[in-house]
């Protein structure tokens, strides 16, 4: 791929869009009935299913309930047909460790565990396809599954992906502009007070440049946080037609 | 497997409705649930297919790689199978939970393609004893709805008649050197014929008559189910007794009878939507989990 311009001199990306565009973006929650809570988000190629169980009784060892609030517990798996070469095992790798850690501290500061003691809450994610942005499409389902369970919030979680190439900063990386292995930059947001769930960065990034990297993820996130806003405020239209009057 | 909890009333009364042919959804004992079908959901993937049998969501996966054929058959490819019941489904699967009824299910695939006939494994082929095509099947279990095996042998089905594998040449110099050559044209490509591969059939024993695609709450209440894997032309390829129950005999015979009359049908149906679902070509819209 020698020669491969990630921003060509007109401003374009390899796939037609701006430096601070994002992919196109669907959503629909509540895709499967037999579970609490469940999301489904399309970032462009990017495809990731969430479903959330809880709050019910602790699993396993009762040593490990918390007496003042609910224990999050998250796990990442991705499918073996997900990547373009097949992978072995779907789950139970360190990076799928890792992210699940990554998606449990994000969750754990925005849910409102006090109300919820000595009980856990799962959420599991599965991504069916991958394509950049796997984590901020996982941080993106979640939160609209968990909406879907009824599990109190203290506000949307929005994420992005952000990258730096020839002094600009871009919004929501694909695959083959991650693979280029540049600096990468994860966010995850609470759009309405502004306040920063997970901020992870990867590669070499002068500190000058932090700031506009930093700038144009949560300007992102804000983007999609008023696409998830409509799709949530149109389920629950959808229900309440349902429901009747 | 995920599994329901019943009362006792609740028990009596499936099995009693099942004794006079009617069952709690409204269906008779040999009706199969509304299924869905789609292809063509995940696109990196040589061919995919997702199910949806009341439920059950199965969305199975076929990626095509190169590999080297088995020394006892050099002259075909070859088919893997693997199974992943995704946390998804129920919080027991997470993390190594769903391992045995992945490798279970995976096991009863391995069984029922073993034959001449399922699969041509011989077009697979692209040069003896060295180059063959491996098709790696993968099945994700989203939701657990009852009738597992059914749902994931239409699905695996549905995808391996979705799936397209690139034209390849074996180009030969001087030296012996062989090299393989991919076909310029992205959609030049050799598709598999489907006509025998085989659909499973669950006919589930609830009191004294058999039900066919019975859900978690019929599953609860039965000891023994048959499992039949059935071709289209109602040939059988496999056959399992699955449960902690027993069968006599002649329910056996019965059941196989009745397997054969829903296979046919069941067969019939699905290629009647695939290929309607091919007829309109690459501009159908595609609905995949958003619709």
């Amino acid at each position: 791929m020698a020669g491969l311009e990630l921003l060509s001199d007109q401003g374009y990306r390899i796939d037609g869009r701006r430096a601070g565009e994002l992919r196109k973006i669907q959503a629909r929650m509540g895709v499967f009935a037999q579970a609490d809570g469940s999301a489904y988000i399309e970032q462009g190629n990017t495809k990731a299913l969430a479903v959330v169980y809880g709050p019910h009784e602790i699993r396993g060892s009762r040593s490990r309930a918390l007496p003042d609030r609910a224990l999050v517990n998250c796990q990442y798996s991705s499918a073996t047909f997900s990547t373009g070469e097949r992978k072995r095992r779907p789950h139970g790798d360190r990076k799928s460790c890792e992210m699940g850690l990554q998606l449990r501290q994000t969750f754990e500061a925005a849910i409102l565990t006090q109300l919820h003691p000595r009980s856990q809450i799962d959420i599991y994610v599965q991504v069916l396809q991958a394509d950049g942005g796997t984590y901020a499409a996982c941080v993106n389902a979640a939160t609209l599954a968990v909406m879907d369970a009824g599990i109190p919030m203290r506000d949307f979680v929005c994420a992005c992906s952000a990258g730096f190439v020839d002094g600009t900063a871009l919004a929501d990386l694909s695959h083959v502009e991650e693979a280029a292995g540049g600096p990468q930059l994860a966010l995850a947001l609470l759009p309405a007070s502004g306040q920063i769930a997970l901020l992870e960065m990867d590669s070499r990034l002068h500190e000058d440049h932090l700031e506009q990297v930093l700038e144009a993820a949560a300007q992102a996130a804000r983007d999609v946080h008023t696409l998830l806003d409509r799709v949530v405020r149109q389920h629950v239209q959808e229900a309440t037609v349902l429901l009747g009057d | 497997m995920a599994s329901v909890a019943l009362s006792e009333a609740e028990k009596v009364y499936i099995v009693h409705g099942v004794q006079e042919d009617l069952r709690v959804d409204g269906r008779g004992c040999e009706d199969y649930r509304c299924v869905e079908v789609e292809t063509d959901v995940v696109s990196n993937t040589s061919g995919s297919a997702r199910v949806k049998l009341g439920h059950t969501d199965i969305l199975v996966g076929v990626k095509a790689e190169m590999g080297t054929p088995k020394l006892e058959r050099p002259n075909e490819g070859y088919l893997e199978f693997f199974v992943d019941c995704s946390a998804n489904a129920t919080p027991e699967f997470e993390g190594r939970g769903g391992d045995d009824l992945g490798t279970e299910i995976a096991n009863t695939l391995y069984r029922i393609f073993n034959n001449k006939s399922s699969v041509d494994l011989s077009s697979l082929c692209i040069s003896p004893r060295e180059h063959c095509w491996v098709l790696y099947v993968d099945v994700l279990l989203l939701e657990c709805g009852g009738n597992l095996f059914d749902a994931i042998s239409i699905a695996v089905k549905a995808a391996l008649f979705n799936t397209r594998i690139p034209k390849v040449r074996v180009l030969e110099d001087e030296e012996g050197a062989k090299d393989i050559e991919l076909s310029d044209d992205p959609y030049d490509c050799i598709r598999l014929s489907v006509e025998n591969v085989p659909c499973i059939v669950t006919l589930c024993k609830i009191g004294c008559r058999h039900v066919v695609d019975a859900t978690l709450q019929e599953e609860a209440c039965s000891l023994a189910s048959l499992l039949v894997s059935v071709t289209s032309k109602g040939v059988v390829t496999c056959m399992r007794k699955v449960g902690k129950g027993s069968l006599d005999p002649e329910s056996i015979f019965e059941m196989m009878e009745s397997s054969k009359r829903v296979g046919k049908v069941l067969h019939m149906s699905l290629q009647s939507i695939l290929h309607k679902e091919e007829s309109l070509g690459p501009k159908r819209p595609k609905v995949g989990f958003l619709g």
